[in-house]
């Protein structure tokens, strides 16, 4: 009788918290990308990643909608060896096509962390970088002769 | 090169070479966790402390229980000998992560000491600590290093002055906010960290020679300290004694149980706990975007006005800023400790005095001080560890092949973002239960009461509901990148500002 005491509450206790847990974790997982553009309302209230952490730059570059894969087209402009057009933070989600076409008034070299991309530019010579974003993170982008970060990729899982 | 650009080129290059390493551990590529997961956790650790609270309520005469098992230790002659063989292993480390950085390729990615020194010893030894417990302290390289000086030189480390009660473990403390700051802001490259190491063996040495070696690795070395503490959390606990060998034991305890066997037995080793503590979370903070605003929107406009070029002088003193941050954070940290422990003492009408009350309790805060360190780095040391198979071939990057793994490539491996945001809330939902836990077990011993020991404890849980939720809410906010826009309204030039620690050229191997 005391030994099952001993026992039953214990567990007890560690089944309430596992239900607690996955209540709420339901009661907060916003639903799918898709599904929240349908419910609408909802979706103010409950952020998806790309809302979350909105950059102090413009939005994510213009958007060229192909028929399966989203494409991603971000426009980057260096004087100086810093950023002045374009925005600051790059943020896509996993999956999708990514072009970066940078225009720059100094010759250097541009590498993308975590992906090890590196691209040479060349003053007045716009380059472009394209690759399938299929890590998931936060990558530098920085620019190797002037040692600068000019700002960083964040890809959201889907 | 026009007049702007060139006023600038002198301050960008101080950034530049500042900026030799993002965090001298290495690159982490962890991305915020989504706001509806820092909602989810933080209401989780709400809830669920009060079911511990409804636990302890319902428990009836809930004793302390610490069951600990003895485990047979093997003879005196096989454990001597494993013991000696770690120890030689553990100096020779020592010297080769030295030696190494001293000597070896001055890439830091390519470098065997970077990697052995801040992603092996220092993040995975700690996690191993957890688990095998404070093996350290048997094999502490400085410490061997002390016993063979007194082997040979018998009474060369004597104790010559006896070490003071006051200073407590405040030589250790300081010494691991250097070691933060290090981390941080040092920027260290491999000449430099085997430099420091170098030095650190002098400073254990002399301090082993003015207040022998039983004191000063008590009480001076960070890392004896460090993993002293964290060497609580596992289940297995060493008493071996360093000269006779018939009181030897190993013990088996529950898990974390080891933090509340004793009390922290001086006030500086509650700051060391809470330093633990706030230099997780300050690191945690002080490159997202609301942390780098408070300094050039809230500040530097006010301050800007003073003097002519402005962003030229305060760009060094944002660095000074945020180093005072850094060590003013355990104290930001002690003062509302104290305060939730003084409402604790007010609540029970406990006749111990705030400062006892402290000491009983800082040792439950480990286990969320814990969870917090692995969350911030153990992608860095999945991402990064593997590389040490490489270099471990040829250390000194002198074209050995030791052990045929030199030409072996290894491409950082980069968790998935959904799997590494929902390993870090669980762990700090993990650690955060523990923490609460304890203090529990612990109010039950200070407040002999009851019941009315279980409801004093609302205060110490408020607390650590506080904690974990800032911790949360660190890792929810968004990192600073790049450029900020000019934090002048009237801004007449743009003002460039490159991130602290914008990252350095990357690795050769990896190029």
């Amino acid at each position: 009788m005391e030994t099952n005491r001993v026992i039953v509450k214990p567990v007890a206790f560690v089944l309430a918290a596992l239900v607690v847990v996955a209540a709420l974790w339901f009661f907060f997982k916003p639903q799918r990308p898709d599904q929240q553009a349908a419910d609408g309302a909802k979706g103010a209230g409950v952020n998806a990643p790309l809302a979350m952490s909105a950059p102090a730059g413009p939005p994510p570059g213009q958007t060229a909608q192909s028929p399966s894969v989203r494409n991603d087209v971000f426009e980057l402009v260096i004087k100086g060896g810093k950023l002045v057009e374009g925005p600051v933070v790059l943020q896509v989600h996993q999956g999708e096509q990514v072009t970066l076409s940078i225009r720059s008034d100094s010759s250097d070299e541009l590498h993308l962390h975590g992906y090890d991309l590196h691209a040479r530019i060349n003053p007045g010579e716009p380059v472009s970088l394209r690759f399938t974003a299929d890590r998931t993170g936060r990558f530098g982008l920085e620019l190797h002769k002037a040692h600068s970060e000019l700002g960083a990729l964040e890809v959201y899982p889907q | 090169m026009n007049k702007v650009t060139r006023g600038l080129a002198a301050p960008m290059l101080l950034l530049s070479s500042r900026a030799a390493l993002a965090h001298s551990m290495g690159v982490v590529y962890n991305l915020p966790i989504p706001f509806w997961m820092y909602a989810f956790a933080a209401s989780a650790a709400l809830v669920l402390s009060f079911l511990v609270v409804g636990f302890f309520v319902t428990a009836q005469g809930a004793a302390r229980n610490f069951r600990t098992i003895e485990v047979g230790v093997p003879n005196a002659s096989a454990r001597g000998t494993v013991l000696s063989i770690l120890r030689v292993l553990s100096v020779f480390a020592l010297f080769l992560t030295i030696l190494t950085g001293l000597l070896g390729p001055a890439n830091p990615f390519a470098n065997f000491s970077m990697t052995f020194f801040w992603v092996v010893f220092v993040l995975g030894f700690t996690y191993l600590t957890a688990l095998i417990g404070d093996v350290y302290a048997l094999i502490n390289p400085w410490r061997v290093i002390c016993d063979w000086i007194e082997r040979h030189y018998p009474g060369a480390l004597r104790p010559r002055l006896r070490y003071p009660p006051w200073l407590g473990y405040y030589p250790a403390l300081a010494l691991y906010m250097a070691f933060i700051w290090l981390e941080l802001f040092g920027q260290a490259p491999p000449r430099a960290l085997g430099l420091i190491l170098l030095a650190y063996t002098i400073v254990n040495v002399a301090g082993a020679a003015l207040f022998g070696p039983e004191a000063w690795f008590r009480h001076g070395e960070l890392f004896a300290v460090f993993l002293r503490l964290i060497g609580k959390i596992s289940p297995i606990d060493y008493r071996l004694d360093r000269t006779a060998g018939l009181r030897d034991r190993i013990r088996l305890r529950q898990p974390f149980i080891g933090l509340l066997q004793e009390p922290a037995d001086h006030f500086s080793l509650l700051l060391f706990v809470l330093f633990m503590l706030s230099s997780t979370a300050f690191d945690g903070v002080h490159e997202t975007r609301p942390w780098v605003l408070v300094f050039w929107k809230q500040i530097y406009p006010h301050l800007a006005g003073l003097i002519a070029q402005p962003y030229l002088f305060f760009v060094d003193i944002y660095y000074y800023w945020q180093w005072a941050m850094l060590f003013a954070s355990p104290f930001v940290y002690l003062a509302i400790y104290l305060l939730f422990v003084w409402i604790m003492k007010i609540v029970t009408g406990s006749r111990s005095t705030v400062r006892d009350l402290a000491l009983q309790f800082a040792f439950t805060l480990i286990p969320i001080a814990f969870v917090y360190n692995i969350t911030h780095y153990y992608t860095l040391l999945v991402a990064q560890a593997p590389a040490i198979l490489t270099m471990i071939s040829d250390p000194f990057g002198i074209g050995w092949d030791l052990f045929g793994t030199a030409k072996s490539y290894h491409a950082p491996i980069v968790l998935l973002a959904d799997g590494v945001w929902h390993t870090q809330v669980g762990l700090i939902l993990f650690g955060h239960i523990v923490s609460v836990y304890l203090a529990h077990m612990q109010a039950l011993e200070a407040f002999p009461g009851g019941k009315q020991g279980v409801w004093s404890q609302l205060p110490m849980l408020v607390l650590m509901v506080l904690l974990t939720t800032i911790g949360l809410r660190i890792l929810s906010l968004p990192i600073a990148a790049g450029q900020v826009q000019d934090p002048l309204p009237t801004g007449s030039v743009d003002l460039p500002f490159v991130r602290a620690t914008a990252h350095t050229a990357p690795p050769a191997s990896t190029g």
